[in-house]
Formats: C-alpha cells, structure tokens, sequence
C-alpha cells in the first residue's frame, strides 16, 4: 500500500529525488559558475591534474584503438579490393567517433572516479562542511572548478587521442600497404569536413562537463563514511559511462541533421 | 486543516517532472529528423516492375541523381509482378515530366537498391498525383554477361588478326615489315627525318621572329599599336585626309586658274609680239623707227635743258621782292607739319 508520504512508492519516489537533486546540483553549478569570484589557479591546477593523470593512458589508448581498427577493418575491404579506402574509412570512425568514445570512457574510469573519491572523503570526513563553516563556498572551489576542467581538457585529450589513433592507423597502413606518410594523410583527410571536427568537440565538450558533474555529484553526496567514498567513486564511474553512451545517441542523432 | 505535503513528496514530484522533460525532449530528438520529411508535402506515383532486384520500403527515389522521395508500399499484382507505390516532394514534381522512365538501380557498386527516374521532354506537362510509370528497359547480369562474352570474343579474334600481322612484320612483309627489315629503306626515312628536322627548326626560328616581330610591334609607343590601339588618332587621320581632300581640290581650281593666267599671259604675249614686229602700229614705230628714235631723243634732252632752265627761274623768283614772303611762308608752314 502506498504510504501518504510517498508519490508512488519509497523506491520510485527516491530514484525520482535523484533527478531533482541532479537537476539542481546542475543549476547549482551554472549559478555559482558565472558568479564573480572564480577560483582560476584551482582550475588551473585540476586541468593539469586530469590532463596529465590521463595522457599516458589515452596515448597507449589511443594508438592500439587506430592499430586493432585498421587491422580488424583491413579484411572486410579487402573482399572488394579497397584497402586504399582503409585509411579514410578509419579516419572517419575515429575523427566522428572513436576519440571522443574512447577518451571520455578512459576518463571515466580515471577521473570520474578520482573525483567521485575525492569530494566523497571530503564529504564524509566534514571537510566540505568545515570550508563552509571558514566562509569558503566548496561549490565554488571544488565542483566549478573540476567540472570546468574536465570540460575543457577532455576535448584536448580528445584530439590528443586521435592523434596518437592516427599514428596507430599510419603504422598499419605503412606496414600493410607500404604506403607513403604524405599519401596516407591525402587519403585520411580528403573525407573529413568541417563538420565532423565540429562533432567531435560537441561530443567532447558533452561527455566532459558529464563527468565532472557526475563525479562532483556523487562525491559531494556521499555518506555512510569509507564505504560512501567508495560508492560514490563507484557510482560516478558506471553513471558517467551510461549517460555517454546516451548522450552519443542524441549527438549523432542532432548531428545528422546537418548533415 | 489540510495537511501540508511532505517536502519527499514535493521532491519526488519535482523529480518526476525532470524525467518527463527529459524524456520529451529525448523523443523530439530522436523524432524530429525524420518528422521534418513529414512536413513536406508530396504526391504518390506507382511503377509495376517485373523484378525489383530486394526493393524495400523506405528506398530513397532519385531524379537526375537528387533525392526526391521514398518508397512508400511494394505489393505483387495478379499478374505476378511488383507493384511499387513511391512518393514524390511536391517541390521536385514540376521538373519530372509525363514521360520520364523509371528503373531500380543502385546507389553504387553495393549500394542499396533505389528507384531511378530520367529523361523526360521538356514540352510534356508535369506528372500528376498517382501517375504510373513507364519502365525502362533493364538490362539484367544475364545480358550483361552475354554482352562480355561477345566482347570477349572479338578481342580474341583482334588478337588472333594482331599476331598474325606481327609474324608478317617480323618476316619482313608489307611495309611495316620492308621498313623494318631494309636497311636502304632505313636510311632514306632517317635522311628524311632529319630533313623535316631542320625544317621544322626553320619554321621554329621563322616563327619566332615572326613572334619577335609581332611583339614589338605590339608593344607600347609603337606606330603600328598605337594606329590599332589610340582611339584618338583614326579620327584625327580622317580629319587630315578631309583636310588634304579639300586642300587637293583647292590646289586643283588654283592651277586651274594659274592655267588661264598663263593662257592670258600667252595671248597677250602674243599681241604684244604682233604689235612689236609690226612697223606701223605706234609701239613698232617707237621700236623701229631710228627717226623717231633720234626725234624723241632730241625732245628729252630738250625737256632736261629746260628743266633745268626752270629751276633757275623759279630759284631767282624765290629771291624776287614780290614772291620772297609767300616762299618763306611755304618754308614755314612745312617746318610745322615736319613737327
């Protein structure tokens, strides 16, 4: 029996509390966003704390995606006799595609956690509580700041990604075709538009701003001590994955349009 | 007193809310796409095909290689063949006339089949809605294949014809064959070529002075490029020929004129002359005559005696009491117009 406490059921009524709080984490956030006081050296410091706790592994990431995805593509064109089609078909999956997809998957994993844990331990140990109660706002400091961050580096990681893709693809192409760098490249890029550079900064941008809000939310509601932190580093991490794929969905789908 | 709703309560519903509003806005994302084509209004044309080579609904229909519509409903008719219904943008219809034709192809080698519509007169009116197609004539793999064949047949008996020629030019048959293996004849071609060499290095060096030529002639301050360029001077050529026109015509009544003076001059030369040889006109008397000549004489030297005899008289009058006042007055008078 429904209680009169509940819209539907405690369950239901608490999955629907979440999008609230969601919501209103996200306003939160654009409201002190654009406040006046911005803490620019801890935006600062997080970019080069998520840029370079990220670049050796989208580097290692990125070139064996473009490798594997050149050699595992190579026998499907070769049926037709189009492996000179090789590097602009790989080109386009990973410009529209794949470096956005891997490197914010990557990132997931390694800085939505890391965010998820961070702010989580500062929750339960009252560190947020405590910079509240010294007259510093800890939205200000610790989301605006992370979530910024991640917005703008991922879309650097991004690209990165896809260099260190192309190089992979490069290697494959040379070692399979002895193709040479300059015909690589004329073939790579005759394909690619404006467009699709467009798409994946879009997607970038999208599933950068994800992951840092994600992960400040987890973290700053976290409780039930350490194994709080450890749910909420949990939780941003599956959380962030999930709303990438979905927001791939709907950025394909809106991209298209233009097409 | 109504009880106020819990603030879980107000959450949850608030919460609510956001789902559907994402939801809205997921489902006009995903729909809208496809919703665009719907606001299109277009008209339905059919087209019975014999075989459709796996058309299915929703294949794109092109016209002169632009997208123009879809496939709308494929279903068979009684006489065993398929009957397929597509719709067309009303935008396009007034481009695609009465007697276009259509096909089922492919939009490449391994492409999805699609609906091609071509041709069409410019005179015929437009299609209707509900319009059917007249079909064009496809050719199948089977006819293709046949057509290879045959092709492959031709270039076997055009190889058999090339190796037999060759085998004849490698005997030194025909002229091909006598050009290859004679060597007098290989020397003649060689002399000749080397003739037709040097004058195609004359006709190089003939055209580029001629080029030479043409260039300085063309170039700036020239006579010739300013004749054909300056639009100022072919009107002031017109002007100086007019001009030499009017003064040729002019020069022409002068020794028109100058021609009669002399005709005159003539004439009168000729009476003078007839006047002078004749001895007893008074011209020819004058010129003749030795008496009258010695007599005119006499009266000339006469005339200076008295000339002279007068200027004394008038000089001694000059001194006379009676004339001495007005000479003196005379003197004066001329000093003050002198003045």
């Amino acid at each position: 029996m429904r209680s009169r406490h509940n819209l539907f059921s405690p369950k239901i009524d608490n999955w629907l509390i979440g999008f609230k709080d969601g919501a209103d984490f996200i306003v939160l956030f654009f409201k002190e966003t654009f406040s006046r006081d911005f803490e620019f050296k801890e935006f600062v410091n997080q970019c080069y704390r998520i840029g370079n706790s990220s670049l050796v592994l989208i580097s290692l990431t990125g070139f064996v995606t473009g490798f594997v995805f050149t050699k595992q593509s190579r026998p499907s064109l070769e049926t037709f006799g189009a492996t000179s089609w090789l590097p602009s078909l790989v080109t386009i999956a990973i410009i529209r595609a794949l470096a956005p997809l891997v490197t914010s998957l990557i990132c997931a994993g390694k800085v939505g956690s890391s965010i998820g844990a961070e702010l989580g331990s500062m929750k339960v140990t009252e560190q947020i509580d405590a910079m509240e109660v010294s007259a510093v706002n800890p939205v200000r400091f610790l989301v605006v700041t992370r979530v910024l961050a991640s917005t703008i580096t991922i879309p650097i990681l991004t690209f990165y990604c896809g260099f260190m893709a192309m190089t992979g693809v490069f290697l494959n192409v040379s070692l399979g075709e002895d193709t040479s760098f300059s015909a690589f490249l004329e073939q790579a890029f005759n394909n690619i538009i404006f467009l699709d550079l467009w798409t994946a900064i879009i997607k970038a941008v999208s599933y950068g701003f994800t992951i840092g809000i994600v992960g400040c939310y987890k973290g700053y509601n976290a409780s039930n001590g350490t194994l709080g932190v450890g749910k909420a580093a949990n939780a941003s991490v599956v959380m962030s994955m999930f709303l990438i794929f979905i927001e791939e969905v709907f950025i394909v789908q809106v991209t298209n349009w233009f097409r | 007193m109504a009880n106020p709703e819990s603030s879980q309560r107000i959450s949850a519903k608030v919460g609510l809310f956001v789902v559907i509003g994402i939801a809205i806005l997921a489902a006009s994302i995903l729909t809208l796409g496809t919703m665009r084509k719907s606001f299109i209004t277009r008209i339905d044309a059919n087209a019975t095909f014999a075989n459709v080579n796996g058309l299915t609904k929703g294949n794109n229909v092109w016209f002169s290689g632009v997208k123009v519509g879809t496939v709308r409903e494929i279903t068979f008719t009684s006489d065993s063949k398929v009957r397929v219904v597509f719709s067309i943008e009303a935008e396009s219809q007034k481009f695609i006339k009465k007697d276009a034709l259509v096909r089922v192809s492919s939009d490449g080698l391994i492409g999805n089949p699609i609906i091609l519509i071509s041709g069409g007169s410019p005179s015929v009116p437009m299609i209707e809605n509900g319009h059917e197609f007249r079909i064009e004539k496809e050719e199948s793999t089977q006819e293709m294949m046949k057509t290879l064949q045959a092709n492959n047949k031709n270039i076997l008996s055009i190889t058999e014809d090339l190796k037999s020629l060759v085998t004849g030019i490698r005997a030194g048959q025909g002229s091909i064959g006598k050009l290859m293996k004679d060597e007098a004849m290989y020397a003649n071609l060689t002399k000749s070529l080397a003739t037709v060499e040097a004058a195609t290095r004359d006709l190089k060096q003939g055209a580029s002075g001629l080029a030479t030529l043409t260039n300085k002639l063309n170039a700036e301050g020239n006579l010739v490029n300013a004749i054909a360029t300056d639009k100022e001077i072919y009107p002031s050529i017109k002007t100086t020929i007019s001009t030499l026109q009017t003064t040729s015509d002019n020069l022409k009544q002068a020794s028109l004129a100058a021609k009669q003076m002399v005709d005159n001059l003539e004439q009168t030369s000729k009476t003078i002359n007839k006047m002078t040889t004749n001895t007893t006109s008074p011209i020819g008397v004058l010129l003749h005559d030795e008496k009258t000549a010695k007599d005119i004489k006499e009266t000339i030297s006469n005339l200076e005696n008295s000339s002279e005899k007068l200027n004394q008289n008038m000089e001694a009058l000059k001194h006379n009491i009676f004339f001495r006042r007005y000479f003196k007055k005379q003197a004066k008078e001329l000093e003050v117009k002198k003045e």
